[in-house]
Parts: C-alpha cells; sequence; structure tokens
C-alpha cells in the first residue's frame, strides 16, 4: 500500500483509480509511462459512462432532449479546451483523432495550398515521426525542400544558424517538448523569427500540454496540436488549435457529412468553423470526456503540476546520480528546470528492452526502444533507451520503486 | 529415431570459455510418428514454460543467457556463405543476419550470425546456431518456435515473444530461401 503523506498529492493519486491496481506478482502498479499515454481519472471515466447511459445521441441536427444535450456538451468540451490553451474563440478548436491526425490535416490543406517548388519547410531534428513523416511527403509532393534545426547532445535545439535555416521557409513544424528527452523548445524566439520572415508556425504539443501553462495567443503560434489521452482524456481525441484567418482560408480536408452548408449533386459548399474539419459523426463521449479532464487539470492546476514534475525529475535524476559509476547513463538536459518530466536511459550494457522487462517485475512501467525518434536515435548513437515519464500522480516513492527495480537489474545483470 | 547432430552432446563446448555447462537436457528434436520433427524440451519442467507460469522473467536471465548475449557463439561472418537471410524488429531496433554453409549433400556445414538487440534476441540467436551445424537443410528449414521456447523461453512474456523469435525466423528465412512464417502457430503480438 504507497503512503503519500501530503494531503493534495493523496487526493490526487486516489482521484485515478488504476493507482490502486497490483499486478499479477502482487507488485503495487507504478505507472511512469504517461508520455506515451497518462492515466484517466474517476471523473473522466464517469463521464464516459454517464454521456453512453444517459444521453448518448448523435448531435448537431436531433430536435430531442437527448440529442440537444449531446449537443452542448460536446460543443461545450470545445470551449473547455479552448479556455484550457487560451483560445480567442472556440471555433479556432478542430476536433481530431489524435495529434498526428491534427498534424496530417494542416498538411494536406494548408500545406498543399501554399507550398511550392523552392519554399522550404522547417523542422528539427528530435522531432516525433508524426511531426517529420507528414513534412517528408509534402516536400516530396510540393517539390519544397525539408529543413531541420539541429539539437545538441542533450537535445537542445541549436538556434545559433536559425536566420540563414528560415531562408525561404513557409512553415516552421517543431515539438514544444521532445518526448525522448524532455527538453524544452525555445518556442518565443522560433516563432517570432518565423514570423519575421512571413513563416507559418505549427507547435506539436504533445507532450507540453499536458505538463505545463499553455496560451496560444502569448505564444502567436498558428497552430498548435496535441493528444487528448496524453492530458487524462480518452484515446481517440485530440485538437487542431488554428488561428481563424488561416483556418477559414484553408480547404476542407476530409469531406462527407456535417461538413457542408449546402449540398446539390453537381456541388456542395461547406460549413464554417470548426465544423468545416469535421466530417462525419464526430467522436462524441471522448470529446466530452476530454473536456472533463480539461476541468480536473485545471481544478489540479497547470502551474502546479509543472511544478511538481520539476521536483519529481529533480528527485530521481539526484537519485540516478550514484548509478552512474556502475555504467547508468541519463540523457537529455541535466537541470530538471529544463525538461519535462522525461528521463531516457540505459544502464551498462543493459538492453533498454530487457530493462523494461526486468522493471516490469517490479510493477515499474516504463518504455523501451527508439520513441518514435529513429533519426533522433541514429544521430546519438543509441540502438535504444528506457523512458520513465512522470504525471501529476506520480510520487517520490515512484522514484524510490524505480531506483529499486533499477538495482535488481543490476543484479540480474551481474553488474558490480 | 534420434536425429544425432542435434544434441547438446554433439556439439562442440569451445566457445563456452569457462562459462558454466547449461543444464542436461534430453535432445531437442526427434522425428514424431507422422515423420514431422517434435520437441523433447526437457531443460525447464513444463510448468516453468512459455511465460505465463508461476516463475518470474528475471528468472530467464540465467548465466548462461547471459553468457550467449555477452559472449555470442559463431558471431561473425562466413566467407562465402551458401544461404543468407536478415531481419529485423521494428518495434525495438532489434538486428540478425544469419549465413549458412550448405553443401552439396544439404548439410549444414558452418554458420555464423550477427546482429544487434536485447538479451532475448541475442542469446536465443547465438544458442540456436550451436544446434544447426551438421543438420540437413530441409530440416532447418522445419524448425518451429516451440524449438526456441524449450531452449531459452520460459519467463519471456507475450511482449518480448518477436524478440526470442527473431534469430529462428532469420534462420528459417534463409534455410527456405524466402521470408519464413510461422502457418500453424497462433500469430506474435504486434
Amino acid at each position: 500500500m504507497l503512503t503519500v503523506v501530503d494531503p493534495k498529492q493523496a487526493a490526487i493519486v486516489a482521484d485515478f483509480p488504476i493507482l490502486a491496481t497490483t499486478t499479477s506478482r502482487g507488485k503495487r502498479l507504478v505507472y511512469l509511462d504517461s508520455a506515451a499515454s497518462s492515466q484517466k481519472p474517476q471523473v473522466v471515466i464517469d463521464s464516459l459512462v454517464d454521456y453512453y447511459t444517459n444521453y448518448n445521441a448523435n448531435i448537431h441536427r436531433g430536435v430531442y432532449e437527448i440529442a440537444s444535450r449531446a449537443t452542448d456538451a460536446f460543443e461545450g468540451a470545445r470551449e473547455k479546451v479552448a479556455r484550457f490553451i487560451n483560445a480567442a474563440e472556440s471555433a479556432e478548436v478542430i476536433w481530431t483523432r489524435n495529434t498526428t491526425e491534427a498534424i496530417n490535416l494542416v498538411s494536406f490543406t494548408w500545406g498543399m495550398e501554399h507550398l511550392k517548388p523552392g519554399d522550404a519547410i522547417l523542422a528539427s531534428e528530435i522531432e516525433h515521426h508524426s511531426n517529420l513523416v507528414p513534412w517528408q511527403l509534402l516536400a516530396a509532393k510540393t517539390g519544397a525542400q525539408l529543413r531541420l534545426i539541429p539539437v545538441d547532445a542533450v537535445g537542445t535545439m541549436q538556434i545559433d544558424g536559425l536566420d540563414s535555416l528560415l531562408r525561404g521557409v513557409k512553415l516552421v513544424a517543431i515539438s514544444h517538448v521532445s518526448n525522448t528527452l524532455g527538453s524544452i523548445a525555445p518556442l518565443e524566439i522560433i516563432i517570432a523569427k518565423a514570423h519575421a520572415v512571413g513563416a507559418v508556425v505549427l507547435v506539436d504539443g504533445a507532450q507540453s500540454v499536458p505538463h505545463m501553462p499553455i496560451d496560444v495567443q502569448a505564444l502567436d503560434v498558428d497552430f498548435f496540436v496535441a493528444s487528448g489521452h496524453k492530458m487524462c482524456g480518452p484515446t481517440g481525441i485530440g485538437f487542431l488549435y488554428g488561428k481563424r484567418a488561416l483556418l477559414d482560408a484553408m480547404p476542407p480536408f476530409l469531406t462527407g457529412g456535417d461538413m457542408i452548408r449546402k449540398v446539390g449533386y453537381e456541388h456542395s459548399t461547406f460549413n464554417e468553423l470548426p465544423w468545416k474539419f469535421e466530417a462525419g459523426t464526430s467522436n462524441i463521449a471522448d470529446a466530452i470526456a476530454l473536456g472533463v479532464a480539461c476541468d480536473y487539470l485545471t481544478g489540479i492546476g497547470m502551474g502546479w503540476i509543472r511544478q511538481h514534475e520539476i521536483a519529481l525529475t529533480r528527485y530521481a535524476l539526484d537519485r540516478m546520480l550514484p548509478l552512474v559509476a556502475r555504467g547508468l547513463a541519463i540523457y537529455g538536459p541535466p537541470n530538471a528546470e529544463d525538461r519535462a518530466g522525461v528521463i531516457s536511459f540505459n544502464f551498462a550494457d543493459i538492453h533498454a528492452h530487457d530493462m523494461a522487462s526486468i522493471l516490469d517485475t517490479e510493477g515499474v512501467c516504463v518504455r523501451a526502444g527508439h520513441h518514435c525518434t529513429m533519426p533522433l536515435m541514429d544521430k546519438m548513437g543509441w540502438p535504444a533507451t528506457a523512458r520513465a515519464s512522470f504525471y501529476l500522480y506520480n510520487t517520490e516513492a515512484d522514484v524510490d520503486a524505480l531506483i529499486y527495480a533499477l538495482e535488481k537489474a543490476a543484479t540480474v545483470f551481474k553488474i558490480a | 529415431m534420434w536425429l544425432a547432430g542435434l544434441t547438446r552432446a554433439g556439439l562442440s563446448h569451445a566457445g563456452w570459455k569457462g562459462a558454466p555447462a547449461p543444464p542436461a537436457r534430453a535432445p531437442l528434436l526427434r522425428s514424431g510418428a507422422s515423420g514431422t520433427l517434435i520437441l523433447l524440451g526437457a531443460r525447464f519442467p513444463k510448468e516453468a514454460r512459455n511465460g505465463h507460469g508461476a516463475l518470474a522473467l528475471d528468472d530467464f536471465y540465467k548465466e548462461y543467457i547471459l553468457d550467449h548475449y555477452r559472449n555470442p557463439r559463431n558471431f561473425g561472418h562466413l566467407e562465402h556463405p551458401t544461404a543468407k537471410a536478415e531481419d529485423l524488429n521494428p518495434l525495438c531496433g532489434d538486428t540478425i543476419t544469419m549465413e549458412l554453409k550448405v553443401n552439396a549433400a544439404g548439410i549444414v556445414e558452418d554458420i555464423a550470425f550477427s546482429g544487434k538487440g536485447c538479451a532475448i534476441s541475442q542469446a536465443s540467436a547465438s544458442m540456436l546456431t550451436e544446434l544447426i551445424r551438421g543438420e540437413k537443410l530441409e530440416d532447418v528449414a522445419k524448425l518451429q518456435q516451440q524449438v526456441v521456447l524449450d531452449n531459452v523461453g520460459f519467463g519471456i512474456t507475450p511482449a518480448r515473444m518477436k524478440c526470442a523469435m527473431l534469430g529462428l525466423k532469420v534462420l528459417k528465412s534463409a534455410a527456405l530461401g524466402e521470408i519464413a512464417t510461422w502457418p500453424d502457430e497462433a500469430p506474435l503480438a504486434p
């Protein structure tokens, strides 16, 4: 049984029913893989059950009571997400399945309309495949060039040469926080310089919006994308934020029902924002639940979550440091303040997959592999890393369990 | 009818470098009544096999497994391989290449493997190579997943099964001259 002293921390842990479960080996679940997908608080789980139990109906054209209720909840969730990232209006929030789909939406619409041979797209060397592959394909289709902001050995973007990299750039697409190393991009500088050359900026916020306060207007970012399941919401729902002027000028992406205004046999006109980009019946239940997740996180306080993760990351780095002498390699920025709650590591000659399997025997869930950043792994010369990632519900006891399991791995692999 | 070359007794232990010998066991394979290869695998008690028994996975990382991981047998390349295959596990990046030298009579005269990856994939591949020299290529092509499971597989969780099977898949692919599949067995989780 886990004992948490801080009452606020104890209350948060109690909000997540899965954290009270044990593994088949009887170990307490120590969930350190929130960068892949977060756990869900009871209120989010309840909201899914509530929708399907009490007001399941299709939205937007129903005239009966539960259809109106579903429509209100669905559009209310959009307003909650808009407030959560401080969008100017909820019509600037488009529901997608996830971050990847949101990026593809921009690539297939804005990208295909605006890029031509001789133009350039600027991403970075640290991008997740989802913010790299769509731009590779867009470049191939349009004849544009794909350039990358280099990163140093700890995953910090090197922006000394940004001015020359930005020449001819029409679109900058960078992740806010690295899912592999936790490093945080210098968004303010990059966005300002990109705008100075007339480029549009898309920020992949999949790893930032769950963990720190986000204000898309203060950032002056043009597109901002994220996934619900990494921010205490369900899978299958994410969003694209875009400035109204950009979204208004973009052609639709998927076409069909819900995204139309008037349809004839020959021609159709399209709906206004945000529904222009939401063809077919939306993921109603999960959108509503994501709104509940935003409420939950706001109630805890995004500033509190950020500070909690910095403190926990610092504690973890301090506890891991003595193992460096025995061959533990810790990747990413050395200071907890400079990274999100993500720690990638390798231990002597223990392959990351073997490490993850041994940690699993102690109930400690970490990810192992290339973390969908294969080019970064190649550049750094790591075949794979193990990755522990933290969220609001993690505690120092979780870090202690990780350290205990790392010691066990060293024993199993006979590392002195 | 015993397939003599597939017994541990028939193999050279030159590569062990003083590491502890594996537990004694019966031959890996014999001919079944139907003529197909079936498995005897007596290294581990039945209830401990396949990762679903009571024994924990950390018991998998036994000394001889770690020895195969750190000192892989038959590791490297052949000068003139007559058959070769390579594959990777795209999820974790494990890679294995198998090279065979097969004589005119269809007997595997030599074998080498190379690659990188986790202890499960590399040790499994290393241990497989020790069983193959002197065997008929057609028998190698018939090897089943159970060979690996009974050789090294106890304690392996479903998530790691692809790691364990990578060496066998590549070995069979080399013997078959095409990508090996497991038609008579349940598909592995991705």
